[in-house]
């Protein structure tokens, strides 16, 4: 299938030395990545630092590492993005909690909150992307509008790109209960964007 | 002991509490469907899709083209893909 042969081959080729190979990767999994890491961050890490900060730490950490990923199915690869923000969040709650490290000396490219770091391989950065694109923002606002168990199973079928049964796996329900959860939150997001005109 | 109030409690309302409708089922479990081809990196046409399930393809296509509009896509795409 398409969506299975080019995240694939996108792999294989940045692998193989083709670094423009993973910029696509980037524009393919940037705007779902945005969302999960929005998700997966506490409140009071978001307050710290911004989103975008933990983007570019998750691509960086990807380009470094891809090597050491081995793709195995679809999905293989957000799974593997998702297991990488888990920890760059979880470093960058340890430094902020620790107090040892600035949250800015985390970043590594060059950003507004970072104007001395180095220029990024792709002009169009996480931060870039997600600051000037307001329909993510726009979107968020919409997701926190919801239930959280509403807006749980939406973003790890969405965002994640778990299926019904993963997620049931996930959220300990019947998959039944999480298909139902998933119809309901789609009505209600869908009212959402109707009363939002 | 029941919940206090089933209504407020998705996991109750989905899980029996609140009476589900046999359509209501039909789309969860149509919708369900369409998520776990995304998962796969499936591409999938909305159009067929919804047209293999009758009577429901109204309120199943509105659904889908919001779970693909969160892609930052037109709502008029028909073509549905995770990420």
């Amino acid at each position: 299938m398409d969506g299975q042969t080019s995240t694939y081959d996108l792999v294989e080729r940045f692998k193989g030395g083709d670094t423009a190979a993973f910029g696509l990767v980037f524009r393919k999994y940037q705007r779902s990545m945005a969302v999960l890491v929005h998700y997966k961050m506490s409140a009071e890490l978001r307050g710290a630092m911004e989103v975008d900060d933990i983007l570019q730490e998750v691509f960086l950490a990807a380009a470094r590492d891809m090597k050491q990923f081995t793709y195995q199915s679809p999905g293989s690869l957000m799974a593997w993005l998702s297991r990488i923000a888990d920890h760059v969040i979880m470093d960058a709650a340890r430094y902020l909690n620790r107090g040892k490290r600035r949250a800015e000396e985390l970043l590594r490219f060059r950003s507004e909150s970072n104007p001395t770091g180095p220029e990024p391989v792709d002009s169009e950065t996480p931060s870039r992307l997600f600051a000037r694109e307001e329909t993510v923002q726009i979107l968020l606002k919409k997701l926190d509008a919801l239930p959280a168990e509403y807006r749980e199973v939406i973003v790890l079928a969405k965002f994640e790109g778990l299926t019904t049964k993963e997620i049931s796996e996930r959220v300990g329900k019947s998959r039944e209960s999480v298909a139902l959860l998933l119809h309901r939150g789609l009505k209600r997001f869908r009212e959402l964007e109707a009363s939002a005109g | 002991m029941s919940k206090e109030n089933p209504r407020k409690d998705p996991e109750a309302m989905a899980g029996g509490a609140e009476k589900t409708s046999e359509k209501e089922r039909a789309i969860a479990e149509a919708l369900a469907a369409y998520v776990d081809r995304l998962s796969l990196e499936d591409t999938v046409d909305i159009d067929a899709f919804c047209k293999a399930t009758p009577g429901l393809e109204k309120e199943l296509r509105s659904l889908l083209e919001s779970l693909n509009e969160m892609d930052g896509s037109s709502p008029a795409s028909s073509l549905g893909s995770v990420r």
